[in-house]
Order: C-alpha cells, then structure tokens, then sequence
C-alpha cells in the first residue's frame, strides 16, 4: 500500500474505483431505461455482467483490501460487529468492515442473479442476446421476468442501505467514505 | 340580359363537366373496352347481389352496407369505411388508379374474378350518380 | 468467510427459487406452440458481417416504428397497409415472415389486397428493411400473424379471452389500436392500455 504525506494511505486500487462508479453509472441507466429502451437497457446489462466478473476474479487476485477474504468475515465477526454498531462502539476498519463486505456480497450476487436473469428473459421473450432461444414457452418466460423484476427492486434496496451504511459510518468514524472511494486515499488513524 | 345567362349557362357546366372528368375518363375507357348503354339499375343489382366464395357469403354490402350513401365497416377489422357513393362523398373516383386498385381488389374477393368493363361501368354510373 | 459466503449464496438462491416458485404459479391458457427453429444465417451478407453484433445486442425496440423522415417508403406502407388495419409496426415480424404476406397479398388472410408491381416492390424492400432481426419466423416464414409470434404471445398470454377476443369493444388481438392508446405512434407501454369496458390493465 502506497503511504502518502503523514498518515494516508491509499486502499482502493483503481480497479475496485472504476468498477464501482462504471457501476453505479450502469444500474442507473439499466434502471431507467427499464422496460422502454430495450437497446440502452441491454448494453448496461451486459457492461454490468462484465463489470462483475471482473470484480470477482480482481477479488480473488487483486490488492489486499480488493481481495474477499479482506472483508469476508465469519459470522460471528459480522454478528459482533452488528452488536458493537448499535452501541455505537464498531471499530473501524481501513477496507470494508464486515457489515460493508456483507453489504459487497449481497449486492454482487443480486446484481449476478438480475443480468442473467435479464439475458435469459431477453432471449425468451424478444429471441435475443446471448441467450436467444435457449429458453422456450411461456412459463419460464414468466419466472424470469419476476426473478429479474424481483432482484432489480432488491439491488435497489441494498442500494439504499448500502448508501445509508456508508453515511452512517461516515459519520461515526469521522471520515468521507464516498470520497475515499473516489480518491482510493483514507488517513491512518492512531488508535 | 339574355347573352349574359348564357355565358352564365356555358361557364357553369364547363365547371361540371370539368369536375366529373376521371369519372367521365373511365367510363370512356370501359366503352373502349367494349362496354356500352351503363345502367345504374344492373350498377344497384350487382351490388347487392351476393356470391358464395370460399364457403363464405359476400357482396359488396358486406362492408359497404346496401346503401352506398352510408358509412360503411371493413368486416373482419372493423375499420370504417367512408361512403362510396359520390353524393355522399365527392372525393370517390376521382383518383382512376386508386379507383381501379380497388375495383380489382374486390371485385376478385366478392365476386372470385375481376369485374368486366360492363360491370364496373354499370357499378359508377349508379354510384356515381351520373346520366347515361 | 467460507461459512458467510455460503449464507449468503444460499439466501439469495432461496429468494430466487421462492420468487420462480411464486412466479410459476399463475393460471394461464395452454396455447399451441409452434416449433422453433433457430436460424442461423441471414441471407443478406452486410448483415453477416455485423450480424452478431446485432443478434447480441437485440435492438430490439418491437413496435418502434422508423423515425419520421426517414424511409420515404413508410408513406407508401402507411397508406397501403394501414387503408383496412392498423400499419403494423415493421419490426414486429420477421423478414422471411413479410415476404410471405407480400408474396401472398391476393389471399390476405382471407382478403384481397393485390398492389401494381411498383407499389409492391417499394413496400417489401421497405419491410425487408426495418423488419425484426430476432423473431421466430426467420428462415421459414411462419408464423405469419403477428399475434402468433412467440414475442407477441408472451406479451398477452396472460390477458383473458372475455377481454380480448370475447369483448365486442375489441373482437381481435390484431385489433392493437383497440387497446393500445398509443399504437399509431408506435406507443405500446402497458401503461397507455385501456381495455374497452375493462379499462386499465393492472398487471
């Protein structure tokens, strides 16, 4: 890790930067353009889809605090961790503490399960996409729309919290994380 | 006074004779082709007349209705039709081709063959409301 | 870590099962299917070319019709084609599809609807131009009703007869404009639908 002037350091590579910001950009634009603009809506979901992978492979050979098992934590760490946030004692963490790599979790594999879900529909419904025609009938045509519709408005929900998370432990550790995963760069607190 | 009516007279039916001309045109090409002596009688018999084509009935009222003054219903899409007959509706067979266009649409789909040059005079002259 | 990823992979595949379940669940007629056969060639070479790119993107913006001034021909398809029914969007058929109706124009499902040569010539090479790129059809022709592509058919099957085809406000899923407000501009949201005597189309 790069050590700045006195006391920052910087965590987020540009890899885990650019994924996250792509994608933020990527799920509003698939939001949006929902069930009107086929063409734009596709394309974010593809770009999604490999923005993704990307992040899953970078998550295993990546920079330390990029890696899952920097913030992957046992259950008990998270339940800890939970316990200490609602009094207000959570330590701090330089990468994601273990609720925020819950949070990662969770919203890569609904993210995961939205774009196949989407291609699948895509290529049930309008035969096209990578999965044209793979898919036959009416019935799965349904299953995959709700499944898509279902975790569209669930990464949604995540989303939401997530935004909160990171207000919340803004805050409580004094710090702008929104920023700090713009710039990569956090300060080194002394305990 | 007497050389101004008919100055009058003579203006006033060029002007009708002017406006009735594609009508005028074709009815000149059906003599052409062998045509003669239009009635607007036989033009009202054949369309009501009806044919059995393909297991089905069909006329000309089916979608016309039997007045041709009346708005009429396409009779699978529901689509309305405006009325056909020229008093009703002056714009009819003034365009030949859109004219001939349809006559050879319907007339294969009502009657199973294309209407004769007698038949599709006979049809205007009533429809058209004109003197023979 | 091991054990939490496990969690919450299993969670989120419990959620999807429980959603598919749910999703299955619905009553629905069991309608015919026709048998689907991919095809794996357009006969047109620039569409080979970027015809994959094309056939993964999809564009497939189904009842979109060509932006105004574009075509000159969309007039001459507009006048035609929509004197008896609606103009159908192009892109709601296959081109192999269209070139079955254009080649079958004095039997027109059930109708006559013959154009001179010229006229004929400049609406198929209009149709083969804007029809859609991904729908059953390709390569055989079939379906040729809109109403009975796999597209189409998804779209409604969940619709009742008693709104559609047993309701005299509309007597025919061919009748678009019946219910979709928006059809003549190539509008067809679910939210612009007012089923006549039924009103909005709650889904």
């Amino acid at each position: 890790m790069t050590t700045y002037e006195s006391g920052k350091i910087r965590v987020w590579d540009p890899v885990v930067r650019i994924f996250h910001w792509t994608l933020v950009l990527s799920f509003l634009v698939a939001w949006i353009t929902g069930d009107e603009l086929m063409t734009p809506h596709a394309w974010a979901g593809y770009l999604i889809t490999i923005l993704l992978l990307t992040r899953i492979v970078w998550g295993f050979i990546g920079t330390p605090h990029a890696r899952f098992r920097d913030f992957v934590y046992s259950p008990s760490v998270i339940r800890d961790y939970f316990r200490k946030m609602f009094s207000r004692s959570e330590p701090r963490y330089l990468g994601h503490n273990p609720a925020g790599g819950v949070m990662v979790t969770l919203l890569i594999l609904s993210l995961l399960i939205t774009v196949i879900s989407g291609m699948a529909l895509y290529g049930n419904t309008d035969l096209a996409g990578p999965m044209a025609g793979i898919f036959q009938g009416e019935t799965s045509a349904d299953v995959f729309e709700e499944i898509h519709e279902f975790f569209t408005n669930f990464t949604l929900f995540l989303v939401i919290l997530h935004v909160g998370g990171v207000i919340w432990s803004s805050f409580a550790h004094r710090e702008n994380l929104a920023k700090s995963m713009l710039t990569g760069i956090k300060e080194v607190k002394q305990s | 006074m007497k050389r101004s009516c008919l100055i009058l007279i003579f203006l006033t039916s060029s002007f009708s004779v002017a406006g009735a001309s594609e009508l005028d045109n074709m009815l000149t090409g059906y003599r052409d082709a062998g045509a003669a002596g239009f009635s607007a009688e036989r033009g009202k018999l054949l369309w009501t007349k009806s044919h059995t084509i393909d297991g089905e009935q069909r006329s000309c009222s089916s979608c016309h209705t039997a007045d041709p003054a009346a708005h009429g219903k396409h009779v699978k899409t529901g689509k309305p039709i405006e009325p056909i007959a020229v008093s009703a509706n002056p714009e009819r067979f003034t365009d030949m081709a859109k004219t001939e266009k349809w006559l050879r649409r319907n007339c294969k789909w009502t009657l199973g063959r294309e209407c004769t040059p007698q038949e599709k005079g006979d049809l205007l002259t009533w429809l058209g409301g004109q003197e023979e | 870590m091991k054990k939490t990823l496990l969690i919450l992979i299993s969670l989120m595949l419990g959620l999807t099962a429980s959603v598919a379940l749910l999703a299955g669940h619905d009553e629905r007629e069991q309608g015919d299917y026709h048998e689907y056969r991919e095809s794996d060639h357009d006969d047109d070479d620039d569409d080979d070319r970027r015809g994959w790119l094309r056939r993964i993107a999809g564009s497939s913006d189904k009842g979109q019709y060509p932006a105004r001034g574009q075509d000159p021909a969309f007039d001459a398809y507009r006048n035609e084609c929509g004197d008896c029914h609606m103009a159908y969007p192009p892109n709601m058929l296959s081109r192999d599809s269209w070139r079955g109706v254009m080649a079958s124009l004095e039997n027109h499902f059930g109708d006559n609807a013959e154009l001179d040569a010229e006229t004929a010539g400049e609406i198929g090479s209009f149709l083969d131009r804007h029809a859609a790129r991904t729908m059953d059809g390709a390569g055989t022709g079939r379906p040729a009703r809109i109403t009975e592509t796999r597209w189409f058919r998804a779209q409604h099957h969940e619709i009742p007869a008693r709104m559609v085809t047993n309701n005299p406000g509309v007597k025919s899923f061919s009748r678009c404009e019946a219910c979709h407000t928006r059809a003549a501009e190539g509008g067809f949201d679910e939210h612009d639908v007012r089923i006549p005597g039924y009103g909005y189309w709650d889904d």
